[in-house]
């Protein structure tokens, strides 16, 4: 490459080219020196130019693999490479996949449509395979003709395919690069050692980037296990935590009362308030066990909904006459919503009301005073099979990302307010399981400091 | 034969994608639009043109072509240094403009370029124009 040849001139060098031996692209090539007399620099400047580039392309791709490219990336880089070290516009990568059984993966192709690069590795390489793998060398496709049917032959011949270089790794092979020739120069044995010696280079480096990979894959799986294991920890740690405090406190608040009222033997006034509060407390606790009982047995299968068709909108006026002034007492401003002339849909009563109360006890617990909660009920304009009952608060919201945890048990969207709200987790696993077994579905939207609706699907009868 | 644009570098410093930007620039190497002349749109490629520089010209072409511009040139003149992937790429790019019926052009190459050609014989598959204005009243090569 010391002088640049005008255009003129290597067009001449062109046409003193020999034709290429097809059958043997790397023989032929042996006799250009002695054909090319007249070339600009003569055949020893041209062939020592020629190897230069040979080797400079070998340097080239050993700085251009970085392990951490992809394959694809990493496959570009190389073929590039090789087809500009050989001066060929046609150039495909398969890969063998690391099962046994696998077939050739296309990685890449160039020059050559996708679609024939991937008949080319069912139909041609596939049955190279076994051959690179013994003889571990380039293989020419003038060279194969007991491996390849004429029509093999024909296909590679017209995309211009003339070499196969194996990709190996000490043991196995990893994949296969098949190249062009240079039209009417062929590649000579040096630029083969080279590409031979850029092949086997190439191939370690594919080797080691894919296990760098596969082990980034297997780290980043280490992880998500990690984080999956340290979320179910800490639901087991707050399960365990709640139902410490959720349990011990109102034992603790009845065996107070029980003992004031054992030392104020002779009953006074106060006697009444004690026991009230212990019924109170009482109450509390068996609901919570209740929820709790439920919900194990609901998982397994053990409990049974009865569910029938039934009037939803005497349900829901029945259930917020009930609640309205408890709410209320608590300053939240409980509405109802109903549709006229709703019509009949399947539900349990009791199970219903149990879903509603778990709905409406969140409600409260995660909106401040004042804040409103509306019970609605509707017909779905776009569903006709189904009624739509939602428990809607202008809250301050869940994140979005919080709410696929909802209705997961023992999982609150922020284990610090579960203690603070008295709650276990369970109530909206619950109210899921519940509303499923009754042929319905229950879902959650959120907006921050908008609020959060619940809406329960249930089917018309 | 598309491809994704997509480079992965690990932690390397990155250019600037090639979709946001009208110039890239990587180490030595410089690639900036040039001057759209009719369907003609024109990249100046300027320093060494590496195996890393390479692979943006490449991805580079393909988000033109997928842009609908089919007609590209290349100019050459101020490339400094041609490694093995950049005339890979070259050879590549040429056949993928052809397989969507348009056409790449290598313009006004500067001698590092043409004597790779040359030492190779490859002219024959790539378009050499001498300049823009060569190719803009249709006397390129090919």
């Amino acid at each position: 490459m010391k002088k640049n040849p005008t255009p003129s001139m290597a067009r001449k060098l062109s046409q003193e080219m020999p034709r290429p031996d097809p059958r043997h692209p790397s023989r032929q090539s042996r006799t250009r020196g002695q054909a090319v007399t007249r070339s600009v620099d003569g055949p020893a400047e041209r062939e020592s130019d020629l190897q230069r580039h040979s080797l400079l392309s070998f340097f080239e791709l050993s700085k251009e693999l970085d392990y951490s490219l992809n394959i694809y990336d990493f496959a570009d880089r190389a073929l590039f490479n090789f087809m500009g070290h050989l001066g060929t516009p046609h150039s495909a990568l398969w890969i063998l996949p690391p099962e046994a059984t696998g077939s050739l993966v296309l990685i890449r192709s160039h020059g050559i449509p996708e679609s024939v690069a991937r008949q080319i590795g069912m139909q041609c390489i596939e049955t190279l395979v076994d051959r690179l793998l013994r003889d571990r060398r380039i293989q020419f496709r003038d060279d194969l003709s007991d491996s390849f049917t004429p029509a093999d032959l024909e296909l590679l011949r017209s995309r211009g395919l003339a070499l196969f270089a194996p990709l190996l790794a000490p043991d196995k092979l990893l994949g296969v690069v098949a190249l062009g020739t240079r039209q009417n120069t062929a590649a000579d044995p040096f630029e083969i050692e080279v590409l031979q010696a850029s092949a086997e280079f190439f191939a370690v480096a594919l080797q080691n980037s894919m296990f760098y990979h596969q082990l980034q894959e297997s780290v980043r799986e280490l992880r998500q296990a990690n984080e999956n294991l340290q979320e179910l920890d800490r639901a087991k740690n707050e399960f365990v935590s709640n139902m410490h405090h959720e349990l011990r406190t109102p034992v603790t608040v009845m065996q107070m009362y029980a003992e004031s009222l054992l030392e104020e033997a002779v009953a006074g006034s106060s006697q009444r308030e004690h026991l009230k509060i212990v019924l109170q407390q009482t109450e509390k606790l068996k609901r919570m066990l209740e929820n709790l009982l439920d919900y194990s047995g609901l998982a397994g299968n053990r409990i049974e909904v009865q569910s029938g068709p039934g009037d939803i909108s005497a349900l829901l006026r029945d259930y917020y006459d009930n609640r309205r002034n408890g709410v209320a007492a608590r300053l939240h401003d409980f509405r109802l919503v109903l549709e006229d002339d709703l019509p009949a849909v399947i539900f349990e009563p009791r199970r219903m009301r149990q879903v509603l109360d778990i709905l409406l006890d969140n409600a409260m617990r995660f909106t401040p005073q004042g804040a409103r909660i509306t019970l609605r009920a509707h017909r779905l304009p776009d569903d006709p099979a189904m009624v739509r009952i939602q428990m809607e608060d202008n809250g301050p919201g869940i994140a979005a990302d919080k709410l696929h945890k909802l209705f997961v048990p023992f999982l609150q969207v922020d284990g610090s307010l579960t203690r603070e709200k008295n709650g276990l987790g369970l109530g909206l696993a619950l109210a899921n399981r519940l509303v499923q077994a009754m042929g319905g579905k229950i879902l959650a939207a959120s907006e921050i400091d908008r609020g959060t609706t619940f809406t329960l699907l249930l089917p018309i009868a | 034969m598309s491809r994704p644009s997509g480079n992965s570098e690990g932690s390397r410093p990155r250019p600037k994608p090639a979709g946001s930007s009208r110039e890239i620039l990587a180490g030595d190497f410089k690639m900036s639009d040039g001057k759209r002349r009719g369907s003609l749109m024109l990249l100046e490629l300027s320093g060494r043109l590496d195996g890393r520089a390479a692979q943006l010209v490449q991805q580079r072409c393909a988000e033109l072509r997928a842009q609908g511009m089919h007609v590209l040139g290349l100019d050459l003149s101020q490339v400094t240094f041609l490694a093995s992937s950049g005339l890979g790429v070259f050879l590549a790019e040429t056949e993928e403009f052809k397989e969507a019926k348009g056409s790449l052009h290598l313009i006004a190459v500067s001698s590092v370029v043409s004597s790779v050609v040359n030492l190779l014989n490859v002219g024959r598959f790539l378009s050499l124009v001498p300049s823009v204005d060569d190719l803009v009243v249709g006397k390129g090569s090919r």
